[in-house]
């Protein structure tokens, strides 16, 4: 400490105002050549469909220009850097400890990085959130779930975790499971099914649909129905289809297992009626 | 329309010199597409009725009847100043279609088969000064379909019925389609079966021949005995006759292979 307080003290009497004055000259013209160089790495990157590795890297590098920047900072201003260096020694181990973590993250980062397992603009599932990469750092990865909230989790969290991606491939498959009365044509029903997939325009004609039954219950059979759609439509492909396929079945006149329980539950009161 | 009276179709390289309150019509295949100009805004009004094999054609400027109640779409474009004049015309799509012929063409070993297809155009509509893009409307509404073996490895890709044929006079002429010529060179031992073809349209010119007629760029195929493409080819069709335009560049840039695998653009 007595160091630290002997080179605070030589800085504060000998302060060289024209050096000073150099050395803020050097830090301003070494951010104006950092911006300059920054857009014309940002021109080059503009068309890229995943900007977020060049982005990863340019962070590295304005990091370390700028850690640089203040070391000849301090050097044109005549800063002892041995002697804070020296004595800031004692604080290192400290600084370890406490940099365990970013230093673990910024490692597991560095292996995303190369793994990209995701990239920003996706939709993912992590550690119970669901939502989209809003941003890829070098310490954490920042999503918006669907509900909008902004989460941040740490690298170390991530690679340590399972990850589905619901946008890594460009198609997906939505499962209807559909219960019809054993009342009802299971034909009929397939192609009331397949018609609907064959108009609706968010659905793919390949890979085909493909319809199956799934159980033969007491009083209905379990149905399901595979559609493929693009990743980027899914969502809404999601909540209008299965709508569409029950309006299809219920202007077709058939009978889903909804309309049987009611019909049972009518009859049901109207027994009770009788014998009361 | 008949084939024989492609020649309005050149009504295409003509600008569209709207006046304050002048609306425009174009019947295009199964499109209607209706343009309005007011004050300092453009508004488009389309429909279609999904009818593939509709050949009609129809401009009317400046249009003078009523608009159909049951036009569906409408969009209305805001300019600062003067709405500017416009180039309507037909364009690729963005994306490549996968074709299915009626029936299945078998290229023999040895042999070369040059077969004619055709693809849906949209209608672009552009800036006639700058050529900036306002708006592009697809005369179809148009299905998408996955090309490839597997879910993973593939594209996504849209979807038409078409007739294929060996020769120009058979292939049913529909004025918003673009006719594509592609050469199968069958260098295999194997004779290969042809039931979807996929077509680049992104990486093609769209032409606009002597005729009237829409042609994209060609496509030229080797398959070796692999089942590879050993070359393909996509270049100027031959005999557009000296009154061709150029209606369209492509809109990507043609990478350096395109399709390694004869399955990548046929199956």
């Amino acid at each position: 400490m007595e160091e630290l307080t002997r080179a605070f003290t030589e800085i504060q009497t000998d302060l060289p105002w024209k050096d000073l004055f150099v050395g803020f000259l050097f830090l301003f013209i070494g951010q104006v050549v950092l911006k300059f160089f920054d857009k014309i790495f940002e021109f080059f990157v503009r068309h890229r469909k995943d900007k977020q590795a060049a982005l990863s890297v340019r962070k590295f590098v304005i990091y370390v220009y700028n850690c640089i920047l203040l070391l000849l900072f301090l050097k044109l201003i005549h800063i002892n850097l041995k002697m804070i260096l020296g004595a800031a020694g004692v604080l290192t181990l400290a600084i370890a400890f406490a940099a365990r973590t970013p230093i673990s993250n910024l490692i597991s980062g560095f292996f995303l990085f190369f793994e990209r397992p995701f990239v920003v603009g996706n939709i993912i599932e992590i550690n119970g959130f669901r939502g989209e990469v809003v941003s890829r750092n070098l310490l954490s990865l920042t999503m918006r779930t669907l509900d909008n909230l902004m989460v941040r989790i740490p690298n170390e969290s991530v690679i340590g975790s399972s990850v589905s991606n619901t946008s890594y491939f460009p198609i997906r498959r939505l499962d209807v499971t559909y219960l019809i009365s054993n009342k009802e044509s299971i034909s009929q029903t397939e192609k009331i099914f397949m018609d609907v997939a064959s108009r609706n325009s968010l659905a793919l004609n390949e890979p085909a649909p493909y319809f199956y039954v799934s159980e033969f219950k007491e009083n209905c059979i379990v149905v399901v129905f595979r559609v493929w759609t693009s990743s980027e439509a899914f969502l809404t492909f999601k909540s209008e289809f299965p709508k569409e396929l029950h309006r299809a079945v219920k202007k077709a006149g058939l009978e889903s297992i909804r309309d049987r329980v009611e019909i049972i539950n009518s009859l049901k009161i109207g027994r009770e009626k009788s014998t009361q | 329309m008949k084939r024989s009276e492609a020649e309005k179709l050149k009504v295409f390289q003509t600008i569209l010199e709207m006046k304050e309150r002048e609306s425009f019509h174009l019947r295009f295949g199964p499109l209607d597409l209706y343009l309005e100009k007011i004050d300092n805004e453009i508004r488009v009004l389309w429909m279609t009725s999904n009818d593939w094999m509709d050949s009609s054609f129809h401009y009317q400027f400046p249009f003078e009847g009523m608009y159909p109640d049951t036009l569906l779409t409408e969009k209305r474009f805001a300019y600062s100043k003067k709405a500017p004049s416009l180039r309507v015309a037909p364009c690729l799509g963005e994306r490549p279609f996968v074709v299915k012929p009626d029936t299945t063409f078998m290229v023999l070993p040895g042999e070369k088969a040059k077969i004619y297809l055709s693809t849906p155009m949209s209608v672009r509509l552009s800036d006639a000064e700058t050529t900036e893009v306002i708006d592009e409307i697809p005369v179809l509404n148009r299905v998408k379909t996955w090309f490839g073996e597997t879910p993973t490895t593939g594209e996504l890709c849209f979807f038409t019925r078409i007739h294929a044929a060996l020769k120009e006079k058979n292939l049913p002429f529909r004025p918003h389609r673009a006719m594509t010529h592609l050469y199968v060179h069958n260098s295999s031992k194997t004779p290969i079966p042809i039931e979807k073809l996929k077509i680049p349209v992104n990486y093609l010119t769209l032409y606009q021949d002597e005729r009237g007629l829409f042609i994209t760029s060609s496509l030229s195929i080797r398959i070796d005995s692999n089942g590879r493409i050993k070359d393909l080819e996509i270049f100027k069709p031959t005999r557009l006759g000296e009154g061709a335009a150029v209606i369209q560049n492509p809109r990507d840039k043609i990478p350096k292979t395109i399709f390694k695998s004869a399955t990548e653009i046929m199956r």
